[in-house]
């Protein structure tokens, strides 16, 4: 195969298992910190399900692209931290296609929360262990950087998912008055953190402010940072027409006449978020093929 | 059954992070990653040359220039090799080399610079790497004589992404004739083969003597005389593919003392 064509097919590869870990990670942060008795709600198992499968493919098809189509040997492709990690991924994966049905077997409290918040972590940190956080210098605040960016990017792109599969529909859900607020409070604390992170991931690993600003790195960043930036406006009407559709639900008479328009255009407004999600996960491929030797 | 599963994959994690130094490798695939187009600022520098009562001007000068920051691109902040030469007064060349591969490798290819593109004027050009330094990341890696006169494949001590050569290059100067007297005209190209053709290089030719830097491989007749700066210190304008990362020097021999 091209190099070209092995590098598109990586990269794709890559947000695949980004996207994955979205939907698999959000979903049970969502479940364990915003909706407990989101179980209930077939959506975010099939999200949960999804995100396990595009994970599974992802971690194993990486290392076989390269293996059969790059004429790579396996010392050349995995190093020992990466591919132990990529195996420690692929036994959490096992345990949560295992153990879902016992963790949305009742409310997400107690030990079932402690159990896929355990998930969480350890899919989150066999990402960091594969990324360019590792080695270089300030490798202990790029670690540290990297693991929180990586936690708070599936506790809001995967709320927000999660929110979208149970919203977009129309559905009646009693709690909806409160799991927005709920998910508000997550989705500004990620944002601070997804921030407040994402500089000192990046000036760490540029090397000072005018490494970053002088270097392709800088220029996919700012792009992704733009991008980062419509999706913050998009999320805010997002939340105003959950805002108005909770309210609506709550306090319209039950034989009033129903008034889809505001879960339409909230559908609008959520879709086009998700769309913008979308790309920023493929901007983070992109940001990983071209940051800077460590 | 799941916890079973789980529990294995774990333990073959443990043991792969335990065996994977000893996985096969190539020394070419190293270079076949996608190259990581930043700019950061190189934080290695060059050892000094080799100390030889006979070229110490040159030593300290090569020195000098290696205590200077190294240009950002191939072999420092991208995936590539740079070479750099300084011209002795024996007609021969003082040559360093960085190689950087984007992910570690374990062993490396170096063979004789071959000289086909140089044109006929070499081709009876015998090249000769003498007094050969092979540095693996911090690790020194034995070349069997200190010479390179053939294909050679050498073992890393460990697998590393960053590698430096220094050695002399000989066997590789013609004078110019008819020219002014003292006028040559140098042959270099890396030493180090097995990576892919593509593999991009840069070179820098310094020194008080040197005039001008011609690439062969570049079609436009117009644009073969292909150095940029003013001399002492000249370079090549293009990145050059490994596959045609031949350069002609020419430069002024000094008079016999």
């Amino acid at each position: 195969m091209k190099q070209d064509l092995l590098d598109l097919a990586l990269g794709a590869n890559r947000v695949l298992t980004y996207a994955g870990y979205v939907l698999l990670a959000g979903t049970l942060t969502f479940l364990s910190v915003v909706w407990p008795d989101g179980r209930r709600n077939r959506r975010l198992v099939v999200l949960a399900v999804a995100g396990i499968a595009a994970m599974i493919i992802g971690t194993v098809a990486g290392p076989a692209i390269q293996l059969v189509f790059g004429g790579k040997l396996l010392g050349d492709i995995v190093s020992p931290l990466g591919g132990a990690a990529q195996l420690v991924r692929l036994a959490a994966l096992v345990a949560a296609v295992f153990f879902l049905p016992d963790i949305i077997n009742g409310s997400v409290v107690g030990w079932r929360r402690a159990f896929a918040l355990t998930l969480v972590i350890v899919i989150a940190g066999t990402m960091v262990a594969q990324s360019n956080a590792i080695g270089g210098h300030w490798e202990i605040a790029k670690i540290t950087a990297t693991g929180l960016h990586v936690l708070a990017t599936c506790a809001w792109l995967g709320g927000l998912v999660a929110l979208a599969a149970v919203l977009i529909p129309g559905d009646k859900v009693q709690e909806l008055d409160q799991l927005i607020p709920r998910f508000s409070r997550v989705a500004q604390l990620s944002v601070i953190t997804l921030v407040v992170t994402g500089t000192v991931h990046a000036l760490a690993v540029a090397g000072g402010l005018s490494e970053l600003a002088s270097s392709r790195y800088g220029l996919v960043l700012m792009i992704k940072v733009s991008i980062f930036s419509l999706m913050l406006l998009m999320g805010n009407h997002g939340r105003k027409y959950a805002i108005r559709a909770a309210f609506r639900q709550l306090h319209q008479p039950p034989d009033a006449p129903a008034r889809s328009g505001g879960i339409s255009a909230l559908a609008v407004a959520m879709g086009a978020e998700l769309s913008i999600a979308f790309v920023i996960l493929s901007t983070t491929a992109l940001l990983v093929m071209v940051a800077p030797e460590p | 059954m799941g916890a079973v599963f789980v529990a294995a994959l774990c333990v073959l994690a443990v043991t792969f992070y335990r065996d994977a130094p000893e996985l096969p490798r190539s020394a070419r695939a190293n270079a076949d990653a996608p190259p990581s187009l930043t700019s950061q600022v190189p934080t290695a520098q060059a050892p000094s040359a080799s100390p030889s009562p006979t070229r110490s001007s040159t030593a300290n000068r090569t020195t000098t220039s290696t205590k200077a920051k190294l240009p950002k691109g191939p072999g420092t902040t991208q995936p590539g090799i740079l070479l750099m030469a300084s011209p002795l007064p024996d007609g021969s060349f003082d040559v360093a080399e960085i190689v950087l591969f984007s992910t570690p490798t374990s062993a490396l290819r170096v063979a004789p610079p071959r000289l086909a593109h140089a044109g006929s004027r070499f081709s009876r050009a015998k090249p000769v790497a003498s007094q050969v330094q092979v540095s693996a990341g911090d690790q020194p890696v034995l070349v069997p004589g200190g010479r390179v006169k053939q294909q050679l494949d050498l073992a890393l001590s460990a697998p590393t992404k960053r590698i430096e050569l220094r050695y002399h290059l000989s066997g590789v100067t013609v004078r110019s004739v008819p020219s002014r007297a003292g006028r040559a005209l140098t042959a270099i190209s890396p030493l180090v083969d097995g990576v892919p053709k593509a593999f991009p290089v840069a070179m820098l030719v310094s020194g008080s003597t040197v005039l001008n830097i011609e690439c062969p491989i570049v079609k436009r007749v117009l644009d073969q005389a292909c150095s940029s700066g003013r001399p002492p210190n000249l370079r090549v304008r293009h990145k050059l593919p490994r596959s045609g990362a031949v350069i002609v020097v020419q430069f002024d021999l000094p008079r016999p003392q």
